[in-house]
C-alpha cells in the first residue's frame, strides 16, 4: 500500500500554545484531586447502585463486612431454576455439558418423578437424576446458560464461594437449587444472604 | 455398461442399479430416509427427488433405474443418463419435503436419544429452510409402548414404514402396521400383540429418527459422547458383529455392526440386552484359595500359582503326568483354549484335554429374511474343537469317576452358570481343582484355587463361529479392580511350569496358532481385520 501523506497545518495560534491545553488537563486533575474529602465524589459500586450517596467518601469497601453487589450481568456461581412447583426445570439434554469447555458439568438422566402429568411433553419426561458442576474446573463463561434449551441453568451474582475441600466445590443437583432458592429474586447481596452449605 | 453423469461426475455403471445405490456407491450424498440396503424399496417420504434430464417431472433416487438409452436419444452425443441431486429444483424439492416432515414434529432434540445421529437434523441442517413458516398448532400424538423392548414417540414419526417393512421382510411376523390418515397417521401394533419378535431391537437401529427407541437405552446416555468398540457377539454361536457402545467405562447400548458375511445389518434382542447380565455379574475380585476345611480365602495370584506348580508336581511325582486333566471351553476364545492347550500338552505333557461347553439348546429360529439365532448358545464351538483335537468332557468325566485324573485345569467362561449339570459331584473326586473364570459360582467357590478372570467385554481374542469364521472380539471397557485377564493367568501358569516360556500379547499368540494349527494356517490377527476369516 502506498504512503498516504497529510498535510497538517501547524502554523494556527492554537497549534502554537498547545500548552493551555495541557494546563487544562492538569487543572482537571487537580479538581479532581481537591474534590476528595467533598461529598458526592466517589461511590462504592455497591452504594452507586442502590441509588446511595457515599457517606464515608472512599473508593473502597470495607470487604467482608461490606459485601459488592456485581452488575446484573455478572457471572458467578450457577443455579439450577425450578418451575413455580418447585420441580427442576432441567431437561437432562446435556447441551450445557457439551458446550462446557472445561468438560466440568456431569449429568445422568432418568424418568423424571413428573413424567405421568406431561403425556404430550416428552421434555419433562426426563430430568436429571445426576447434575454435578465442578465449579474448581469451571470458568466461568457461561457457555452453559446459553446452551441451555430450558433455561434450567444460570449463573448467579455470587462470587465468595471458596470451599475448604475439592469435594466441597463440586456441587451437585441439591446445592444448585438451593442456590436458586436464595438467589431467584436477585437480591443476594442485598438481603445480606450466605450460603448455607458446608465448605 | 450405461455411462452417467451424477452431480458431475463421469460413472460407468451397471444398467439396474438405482441411483441412489450408485450415488452410496461413489460416495455422493443423495437424502433420504424410507431406502434401507436390505429392504424393499418404498418410495415414500420423497426426500431423494432428484433431476433427471430428459424427465418430465423430479425422480425418486431410490427407485430410478440406472438405463441405457438408444443411441439417438444420447445426452451430448455420450451420456445414457444426467443426473443432478444439487439443481435449484431438487434443492427446492428437498427443502419442501423436509418442512412436510417437519410439520408436526415436535422438534424435542433436546430430550430425544436419536439426536446426533438423526437423519431429520442432519438434513434439517443441510437442505432444510432453517425455520418454521406454519402457525398452526402441531397436533399431539403421545408416546406409546409397543412391546417389551420397544417404545414409540408416535409424534416424531415421519412413517418412513421402515419399521413395517423390517416386520414384514426380515422378521415375517407382521407385527406392525401404519393406522389412520393424513396428519392422524401412526404406527400401530395389531390389538392384543405387542412388538415382541426376538429381532425387535433392530427396528430402533433403522428408525432414521428418535420415534422407535429402546427401553433399555432410553434417557441413558447423549450418542455423542459415547465410545464405540468393534466386536463380535458372544451370545450364540452366530458371531453376529456389533459396535459396543460405552460411557466411563459402563456399556450404555450394543448395537449390530454391518458385515454381509454373516449377519447383515441385524442382531437379535439376546445379543442386544445381553450385555446387563455380563455386566451386572457376582464377580471374583481377588484370586481364592480352599483350605482343608473349606474355607475360603484370599490370596494373590502369584502365591496362588506357586502353590498350585507344587501341587501338580506332587501329584506328577505319585501318578503319571497323564493323571492331570484340562478343560477347554466353548465359551473361550481361541487363544485362551490355545494356551490351556500348550500347557497341557507340551509343559504338563498330559493328553487328558478335554473340551467343556453348555449344552446345545433348542430355541433354533430362523426368520424371513434367514437370520438365525442359533441353539448352541457358545461362541467358540468350533474354534476351541479343532484347537483342543476334543468334542467334550466326556471322557474327562469318566476319567475322573474312576480316579485316573486327580487334578484338574479349567477354564470357564459360561456367562451365567458355574457347574453343569452332574459335575458338582464328579469334580468332588479331585484332588486339586483349578479354575480361571471370572464368575462367583458354585464352581469358582468349590475350587482349590479359583483364579479369577476377566469378562468378554473387558478383553480381547477370537472366536470362531459356527460358519466356521474367524472373527476378533476387541476390549471395550477396563475392568474396575484388580482382575487379570485369563491370558495372563494361563500364561503366568506356563511361566511358573517353565521358564523358558515367554509372555506374549494376545495377537500374537494367535500368529502363533495359526503357524501350529492346520485350521488357523495362512491368517494372522491383523489380516482377520474387521470381516474375519474362513479357513485358507
Ligand atoms: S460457565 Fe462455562 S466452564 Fe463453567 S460450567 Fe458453564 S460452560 Fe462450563
Ligand atoms: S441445564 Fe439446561 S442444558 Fe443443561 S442439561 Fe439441563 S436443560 Fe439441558
Ligand atoms: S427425531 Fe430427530 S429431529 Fe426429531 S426430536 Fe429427535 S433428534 Fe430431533
Ligand atoms: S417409527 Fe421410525 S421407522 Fe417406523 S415409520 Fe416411523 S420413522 Fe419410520
Ligand atoms: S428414499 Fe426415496 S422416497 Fe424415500
Amino acid at each position: 500500500m502506498a504512503t498516504k501523506t497529510i498535510s497538517v497545518d501547524i502554523k494556527t495560534v492554537k497549534n502554537d500554545v498547545y500548552l493551555v491545553e495541557i494546563f487544562k488537563g492538569l487543572l482537571l486533575t487537580l479538581k479532581h484531586f481537591l474534590k476528595i474529602g467533598a461529598k458526592s465524589a466517589y461511590l462504592a459500586p455497591t452504594e452507586r447502585r442502590a441509588g446511595k450517596l457515599s457517606t464515608n467518601n472512599r473508593a473502597t469497601i470495607q470487604y467482608p463486612e461490606e459485601k459488592w453487589v456485581p452488575y446484573p450481568q455478572y457471572r458467578g456461581l450457577h443455579r439450577l431454576n425450578k418451575d413455580e412447583q418447585d420441580r427442576t426445570k432441567c431437561v437432562a439434554c446435556e447441551m450445557c455439558a457439551t458446550a462446557c469447555p472445561a468438560d466440568c458439568i456431569f449429568i445422568e438422566a432418568e424418568r423424571s418423578p413428573w413424567a405421568d402429568e406431561f403425556p404430550n411433553d416428552p421434555k419433562r419426561e426426563k430430568h436429571p437424576k445426576i447434575y454435578e458442576i465442578d465449579v474448581l474446573r469451571c470458568i466461568f463463561c457461561g457457555f452453559c446458560e446459553e446452551a441451555c434449551p430450558c433455561e434450567a441453568i444460570e449463573l448467579t451474582e455470587i462470587y465468595d464461594f471458596a470451599a475448604y475441600s475439592r469435594e466441597n466445590a463440586v456441587y451437585d443437583k441439591e446445592k444448585l437449587e438451593r442456590v436458586y432458592d436464595l438467589t431467584k429474586d436477585g437480591k443476594f447481596y442485598q438481603e445480606g444472604r450466605k450460603l448455607d452449605f458446608e465448605f | 455398461m450405461p455411462k452417467i453423469k451424477l452431480n458431475g461426475r463421469v460413472l460407468e455403471v451397471e444398467a439396474g442399479k438405482t441411483i441412489l445405490q450408485v450415488a452410496s456407491e461413489n460416495g455422493i450424498e443423495i437424502p433420504h430416509y424410507c431406502y434401507h440396503p436390505k429392504l424393499s424399496v418404498a418410495g415414500n417420504c420423497r426426500m431423494c427427488l432428484v433431476e433427471v434430464q430428459g424427465m418430465p417431472k423430479l425422480a425418486t433416487a431410490c427407485s430410478t433405474p440406472i438405463m441405457n438409452s438408444p443411441p439417438a436419444r444420447k445426452i451430448d452425443g455420450e451420456f445414457d443418463m444426467v443426473i443432478n441431486s444439487k439443481s435449484e429444483e431438487a434443492a427446492a424439492a428437498q427443502k419442501s419435503v423436509m418442512e412436510f416432515l417437519l410439520l408436526n414434529h415436535p422438534t424435542d432434540c433436546p430430550v430425544c436419544d436419536k439426536a446426533g445421529e438423526c437423519r431429520l437434523q442432519d438434513y434439517s441442517y443441510g437442505y432444510g429452510r432453517g425455520y418454521r413458516r406454519a402457525v398452526e398448532e402441531k397436533t399431539p400424538k403421545p408416546k406409546k409402548d409397543l412391546g417389551p423392548n420397544i417404545a414409540l414417540y408416535t409424534q416424531r414419526c415421519i412413517l418412513c414404514s421402515r419399521c413395517v417393512r423390517f416386520c414384514d421382510e426380515i422378521v415375517g411376523s407382521h407385527e406392525l402396521a401404519i393406522a389412520n390418515r393424513g396428519c392422524h397417521d401412526e404406527i400401530v401394533t395389531y390389538p392384543g400383540k405387542p412388538l415382541e419378535n426376538r429381532l425387535s431391537g433392530n427396528v430402533a437401529d433403522i428408525c432414521p429418527v428418535g420415534a422407535l427407541v429402546t427401553k433399555d437405552f432410553l434417557f441413558s446416555a447423549r450418542v455423542w459422547n459415547l465410545k464405540k468398540t468393534s466386536s463380535v457377539c458372544s451370545g450364540c454361536s452366530a458371531g453376529c458383529n456389533i459396535q459396543i457402545e460405552t460411557m466411563a467405562e459402563k456399556i450404555k447400548r450394543i448395537q449390530p455392526k454391518n458385515n454381509e458375511n454373516v449377519n447383515s445389518y441385524w442382531i437379535c434382542d439376546d445379543g442386544r440386552f445381553g450385555y446387563n447380565e455380563i455386566q451386572d455379574a457376582k464377580r471374583i475380585k481377588y484370586p481364592r484359595k480352599k483350605d482343608q476345611s473349606g474355607n475360603l480365602s484370599q490370596t494373590d495370584l502369584k502365591t496362588a500359582i506357586a502353590e498350585v506348580v507344587e501341587k501338580v508336581n506332587s501329584l506328577k511325582k505319585i501318578y503319571k503326568p497323564k493323571a492331570i486333566g484340562f478343560l477347554g471351553s466353548a465359551h473361550a476364545s481361541n487363544e485362551e483354549n490355545f494356551l490351556l492347550n500348550k500347557l497341557a500338552r507340551k509343559i504338563v505333557g498330559s493328553s487328558n484335554v478335554g473340551l467343556r461347553a453348555a449344552e446345545i439348546t433348542n430355541d433354533e429360529v430362523v426368520f424371513k429374511s434367514g437370520f438365525k439365532i442359533y441353539g448352541d448358545k457358545t461362541p467358540n464351538r468350533f474354534g476351541a474343537k479343532v484347537i483342543l483335537g476334543s468334542e467334550n468332557a466326556q471322557e474327562i468325566y469318566e476319567k475322573i469317576k474312576n480316579g485316573e485324573i486327580k487334578a484338574l485345569f479349567l477354564l470357564g467362561g459360561i456367562p451365567e452358570t458355574g457347574f453343569l449339570p452332574h459335575e458338582e459331584e464328579i469334580f468332588s473326586k479331585l484332588e486339586l481343582l483349578v479354575v480361571v473364570d471370572y464368575l462367583d459360582s458354585d464352581l469358582t467357590q468349590s475350587a482349590d484355587f479359583s483364579l479369577g478372570g476377566k469378562n468378554y467385554f473387558e478383553k480381547q481374542g477370537t472366536f470362531t463361529n459356527v460358519q466356521e469364521r474367524v472373527q476378533k472380539f476387541n476390549q471395550a471397557v477396563s475392568s474396575q479392580g484388580s482382575f487379570v485377564s485369563d491370558v495372563e493367568i494361563l500364561q503366568e501358569l506356563m511361566v511358573a511350569f517353565d521358564k523358558s516360556w515367554k509372555e506374549i500379547a494376545v495377537s500374537e499368540i494367535f500368529n502363533q496358532l495359526a503357524k501350529e494349527n492346520e485350521f488357523f494356517r495362512g491368517m494372522t490377527f491383523y489380516k482377520l481385520g474387521q470381516e474375519g476369516m474362513l479357513k485358507q
